[in-house]
């Protein structure tokens, strides 16, 4: 009989990502570090973005400007993308120093890599969609640099309805599915050991 | 709801070195930055 | 009690630690919003243009038509100015993938405009009828000859563009025309063409930015190219700090000062790029952050049950 592929997922999943690492109640000593909050601060940070976009998004895009309670939802997904930004970029240095792609995670920290790209792409086309003179400024600024390389035709900034539907759909399914594939990665392989003595920077 | 407590408006304040420029708010944030890294180095998490 | 030793494990509550992590952030992101508010500058129209430097719309006004506009000689994706697009060497990814977005000047942001108003205005029409059908070298000379006079022109409360004696063909009846169609609010919708549903905000942007008042608004809000305008907020919110690095090179030459310094700095950026993406693969470079020896404070306690237990 021809092997099942929902089998083969079950079984893959098993080995790889048993629950037991999916979802551990124990972690290493050194874990105790401060700095292994700055991982999940910017998960909580994303969350806090999508959460406070949502409710934009159901109001529609104009909501934010002629409602005081709009208003306030806007400035808590300002702040929640400043946050984000703050404990990824924590996160990202803490990383650096501590080289945790050692021992097999290399993917994990490129994938983290493209988190962070799709997450400044994911910003831009927010900027570019306020529908506001700060939105008018950035589009126009910005437009140079795409066409510039070629992709301007591709990717309008000038197209107010393409950054919106990038901003709301394309870029948060992106972003999302590259952290939690991160996320599998880092509870696959495991917190990142300390460095032992001599011991080479490879992945 | 209330407008914002502090309001923001009005002209950009800067701090320029050389080429160098930067808005307060900016340098506040990288500040920020700089301490909550130098402070969570120096910590440990309380059992929990 | 036992001092640690470098194996030991802690308990460690996962679900809780990120229902925490999203309570206080989200609790942070409100604090914040309630003290700090955000921008919303209301977006600038053509009508407020108008209004505001009449003389620097109809002088772009003018650009366009003679297609002397930074949109009409920008080159691809909006049309095909020869030498326009940014280049390194033989590298000029403007024109690989050419003109996508086909914008003429001329007739997109003047003359069409004005013909819907023409319908109701028969010396419109005749002055409309009179510049399209002139050879071009006679609307050269009457674009010539309205663009150096109009730097003394006035424009009347009501709209009129008063310019010093000349000859002009029918530019004064045209200008006075889309200047007060564009007052009145009439020009903004007519730019976004005959598209029921207006989402693409394309072309009135372009005609904004070509002219000197909109420039001047985003300069003196501090968010130009060269004031690191690309990482600055509006006002005093704070910007986008993690765009630092590519902003930092438009302030220097020969990012600053190069016409292709765009493409320069999507070039310069790209080795970080791949830097950032590869690093566990680049051997030297992926030495370099432990030499910091921040590792040490991190894991001191670590290092030190280790030590303890070697002895």
């Amino acid at each position: 009989m021809r092997r099942s592929w929902t089998t083969a997922v079950r079984e893959r999943i098993e080995t790889e990502l048993p629950l037991e690492n999916a979802l551990p109640d124990r972690q290493p000593a050194f874990v105790r570090s401060t700095v292994y909050l700055f991982g999940v601060g910017t998960l909580a940070s994303l969350l806090t973005v999508i959460g406070s976009g949502l409710v934009l998004a159901i109001f529609g895009p104009g909501w934010w400007h002629t409602t005081t309670v709009g208003a306030f939802v806007n400035s808590v997904h300002l702040f929640s993308v400043q946050l984000m930004f703050l404990f990824l970029a924590l996160h990202f240095f803490a990383q650096l120093v501590m080289a945790t792609w050692r021992r097999g995670r290399g993917v994990t920290w490129m994938i983290g890599a493209f988190s962070f790209f799709a997450a400044i792409v994911a910003a831009f086309t927010g900027y570019a969609s306020q529908t506001n003179f700060e939105a008018q400024w950035i589009a126009v600024s910005a437009k140079d640099g795409f066409n510039a390389i070629g992709v301007g035709s591709l990717f309008n900034t000038l197209n107010t309805g393409q950054m919106l539907a990038l901003h709301v759909a394309v870029l948060p399914a992106a972003l999302s599915l590259l952290v939690a594939w991160h996320v599998v990665l880092v509870r696959r392989r495991g917190v990142s050991p300390p460095i032992e003595d001599g011991e080479e920077m490879r992945p | 709801m209330l407008a914002a407590i502090f309001d923001l408006n009005g002209p950009q304040r800067f701090v320029e070195w050389g080429w160098l420029r930067i808005t307060v708010p900016n340098l506040i944030v990288v500040g920020l930055l700089v301490v909550a890294f130098f402070v969570a180095v120096r910590t440990r998490m309380s059992s929990r | 009690m036992t001092a640690p030793s470098p194996t030991d494990e802690r308990p460690y509550d996962l679900v809780k630690e990120i229902m925490f992590a999203v309570v206080v952030i989200t609790a942070l992101a409100v604090i914040l919003a309630v003290l700090f508010g955000s921008p919303d500058e209301r977006a600038k129209t053509i009508a407020d243009w108008a209004r505001a430097d009449g003389i620097d719309f109809v002088s772009t006004a003018l650009a366009e038509l003679d297609g002397t506009s930074g949109t009409a000689t920008y080159g691809p994706p909006y049309n095909s100015t020869p030498n326009a697009a940014q280049s390194l060497g033989p590298m000029a990814p403007a024109e690989w993938t050419g003109v996508g977005i086909p914008v003429d000047t001329a007739t997109d942001f003047v003359l069409d405009p004005l013909s819907k108003l023409a319908v109701t205005d028969p010396a419109l029409m005749d002055a409309l009828t009179t510049y399209e059908s002139a050879p071009a070298d006679q609307q050269s000379v009457w674009t010539a000859a309205y663009g150096s006079s109009l730097p003394d022109a006035q424009i009347s409360d009501s709209g009129t563009i008063e310019m010093p004696a000349g000859k002009y063909g029918p530019l004064p009846t045209i200008f006075t025309g889309l200047l007060r169609l564009a007052r009145s609010g009439g020009l903004d919708p007519s730019l976004l063409g005959d598209n029921y549903f207006p989402l693409d905000s394309t072309k009135p942007l372009l005609f904004l930015s070509d002219g000197e008042w909109f420039a001047s608004l985003g300069e003196g809000a501090g968010l130009g190219g060269d004031q690191w305008g690309i990482m600055n907020g509006v006002a005093d919110w704070p910007g986008q700090t993690w765009l630092w690095l590519y902003t930092f090179w438009y302030q220097i030459p020969p990012w600053s000062t190069s016409p292709s310094g765009d493409l320069l700095v999507y070039l310069t950026m790209l080795p970080f790029v791949v830097l950032t993406a590869a690093l566990p693969w680049i051997p030297g470079v992926r030495t370099l952050p432990t030499k910091l020896g921040l590792h040490r404070l991190i894991w001191k306690d670590h290092y030190a049950a280790q030590q303890r237990q070697q002895d």
